[in-house]
């Protein structure tokens, strides 16, 4: 693959205007004029690391119920900010990591070593009222709140 | 790897090269060997080489073959020895050229995958059920641009297509052959032949030929791209996933209850389109029919299917009987003639209509009915759901390489069955594009047996995947096969 070849593939992704994801949060309130308000999100786009604070569109009241765990299309504007701009029907699921050790080009069939697997994906849990307990205990942590891990790790509870 | 065909044994051995042109025939009569003979070109060929998907002819030619006129698009084939090298179109006609004592043209033929219609036209391809074997996928492909069965051939492999239905569109065939065949771990090729086959990209298997020394003539190596040390793949998963969205209103309904209707029914659906889905429903009562003077029925919900509900107001019988009752008895009373009331002690009196009390009360009881009639303000709250599908990664990489040296290389492909699956084919690539950087080119005595995707073993125990070759075949040339590779 040539240099050139990188560039072009760099100047299509560049050009990506939609993508879709899928909601960490509850929109909440990221700022306001005293007349409009604007919601915001944490988004997992299916990548290593999640998009914070993305802007929902305005005018679309639907998209404030978007529960965690919601499929969300991310449009971006002119100047390259990222907002929810609807519902999707597809979002990003599992993010699977598989070490290889790769061997050099030696002589006879090469053989490698698979190492054990490990996963980085987003996921949002619901936390269940006994599961309180591990987390500071009842009225420490509200009644609804969820859970957000990357792979098997505790991020954060919202 | 050709089984028809043996090897050779010495680089000056003398091949007998016959190239043909067919004005008429079609790949399958070639294959089939039931095409009209051709017009032979050897004669006039002065240069001539091919590779494994071109064959370049130089001709100076008489009369004869001006006759002939070749065009594109006519077949032309070149057979050493009674082997069949090469299959294929005219794509190109070049240095026509005539003058006093000289005429020369060049002709530029390609393999049948080389060809606009398997390149460049966007198709749309037939339509899938679960379980559909990928190989099934890829001859039906080849049907659809009008190959004959004896024109392609797919090793048998039980991958099966994993969706409810799956169908491909804007791409070309020759894309789609690659998407199917890729969970497969194969990737499309024309053979010498003209057929449409696969070559297995595993690195993990024994070599196709072994060379000895003395057969390989030269072996030349270079690096001149970074390896691809991290294949991302990302496939749809066939499994759907429920997304919720928060506890929400979604229809609002108002009904008017009275005398007039005893029961009335108001289908409410979730969206205005009918298309969203919800469970937990329940009917919120914001005004009541019986917030009126006395209550007049019944207010009910039931949730008919995920995608609508039903709004049940029941009037109380009572409402249209006392109305009813209430006319009946006005009527009637009209028909009841006028009494007089006497004073027992004077014995004088008044006239009194005798219906008249009768019908005051029955006058009362229509208004109160009237008085009754209510309307209902409803919503309908409920969680909205929907069944969706969700795109996973699945990530190889090598545990030994830098991080400076990262170079990713992303798959897209939703014929993959499950993560167990996955993670083959993306090691499988991984390894591939890790030995794929590391080119390598030898020159052996011609053999005639090695096709793309063939491994050759060497004699120190190197191995070359063969991923091109060139061949001589002008009068005379030694009999040598170029070929191109990777180290693997």
């Amino acid at each position: 693959m040539s240099m050139l070849t990188y560039l072009v593939e760099a100047e299509i992704r560049d050009n990506v205007r939609t993508l879709v994801g899928k909601t960490l949060s509850r929109p909440q309130l990221l700022l306001t004029d005293g007349v409009n308000l604007t919601y915001a999100v944490d988004v997992d786009i299916g990548e290593k690391d999640r998009l914070l604070n993305i802007p929902l569109a305005a005018n679309n009241l639907e998209l404030r119920y978007a529960e965690v765990g919601s499929a969300v299309t991310l449009t971006r504007s002119a100047t390259g900010r990222w907002e929810v701009t609807g519902f999707a029907k597809r979002m990003p699921g599992t993010y699977t990591r598989v070490p290889v050790q790769v061997p050099e080009c030696g002589y006879g069939i090469p053989h490698y070593t698979i190492g054990t697997p490990f996963t980085l994906g987003w996921s949002i849990r619901a936390i269940p009222y006994g599961d309180f307990v591990e987390y500071g205990g009842y009225g420490v942590i509200p009644y609804g709140a969820v859970a957000v891990y990357q792979g098997d790790d505790l991020r954060e509870i919202r | 790897m050709r089984s028809d065909v043996t090897a050779y044994t010495r680089p000056d051995t003398r091949r007998q090269v016959t190239i043909t042109l067919y004005k008429t025939a079609t790949l399958e009569q070639l294959l089939l060997n039931t095409a009209a003979a051709g017009f032979e070109l050897t004669p006039y060929v002065t240069q001539a080489q091919h590779t494994q998907s071109e064959l370049s002819v130089h001709l100076h030619f008489d009369q004869t073959v001006l006759t002939l006129h070749p065009r594109v698009g006519d077949l032309v084939t070149a057979q050493v020895d009674g082997w069949r090298a090469f299959t294929g179109i005219i794509q190109g006609i070049a240095e026509f050229e005539e003058q006093r004592g000289r005429r020369q043209l060049s002709l530029t033929v390609r393999t049948r995958d080389g060809t606009g219609l398997w390149r460049n036209t966007r198709v749309l391809s037939g339509v899938f059920p679960v379980g559909t074997e990928l190989t099934r996928i890829a001859e039906s492909i080849c049907h659809g641009v009008g190959l004959q069965p004896a024109e392609y051939n797919f090793p048998l492999i039980s991958y099966y297509s994993p969706h409810t239905t799956a169908q491909m569109a804007d791409m070309t065939p020759w894309a789609m052959l690659e998407t199917v065949l890729l969970p497969l771990g194969l990737t499309p090729f024309t053979d010498a032949l003209g057929r449409v086959r696969a070559y297995d990209r595993t690195l993990v298997r024994p070599a196709d030929v072994i060379y000895p020394k003395t057969l390989t003539l030269q072996i030349g190596g270079s690096r001149a791209r970074p390896a691809a040390n991290v294949v991302k793949l990302r496939w749809l998963d066939k499994q759907l996933t429920k997304t919720q969205q928060s506890d929400q209103l979604l229809a609002t309904e108002s009904i008017t209850a009275g005398f007039f209707k005893l029961e009335q029914k108001r289908r409410v659906y979730f969206s205005n389109d009918r298309t969203q889905r919800a469970e937990a429903t329940r009917l919120v009562i914001k005004q009541s029919v019986n917030d009126g003077l006395l209550p007049v029925g019944s207010e009910s919900y039931r949730e008919i299917d995920p995608f609508q509900g039903e709004i049940i107001v029941t009037t109380a019988a009572w409402v249209p009987g006392l109305a009813t009752l209430s006319i009946a008895a006005m009527l009637l009373t009209t028909k009841q003639p006028d009494g007089v009331v006497t004073d027992p002690v004077s014995g004088t009196g008044w006239t009194i209509s005798q219906g008249r009390i009768v019908h005051g009360l029955a006058e009362a009881a229509i208004l109160i009915t009237l008085m009754s009639l209510g309307t209902g303000v409803y919503e309908v709250w409920g969680v909205p759901y929907d069944f969706i599908h969700t795109k996973n990664t699945t990530e190889a990489y090598n545990d030994t390489a830098p991080l400076w040296d990262l170079a990713e290389k992303e798959l897209d492909n939703d014929f993959i069955t499950d993560e167990a699956h996955a993670q083959a084919v993306a090691t499988r690539e991984l390894l591939y594009e890790s030995f794929a950087a590391c080119t390598w080119g030898c020159e052996i005595v011609d053999n005639p047996q090695l096709e793309i995707g063939d491994i050759l073993e060497l004699p120190d125990g190197s191995r070359l995947f063969i991923t091109g070759y060139r061949r001589d075949l002008t009068p005379g040339a030694p009999a040598k096969l170029a070929l191109d590779g990777f180290r693997a």
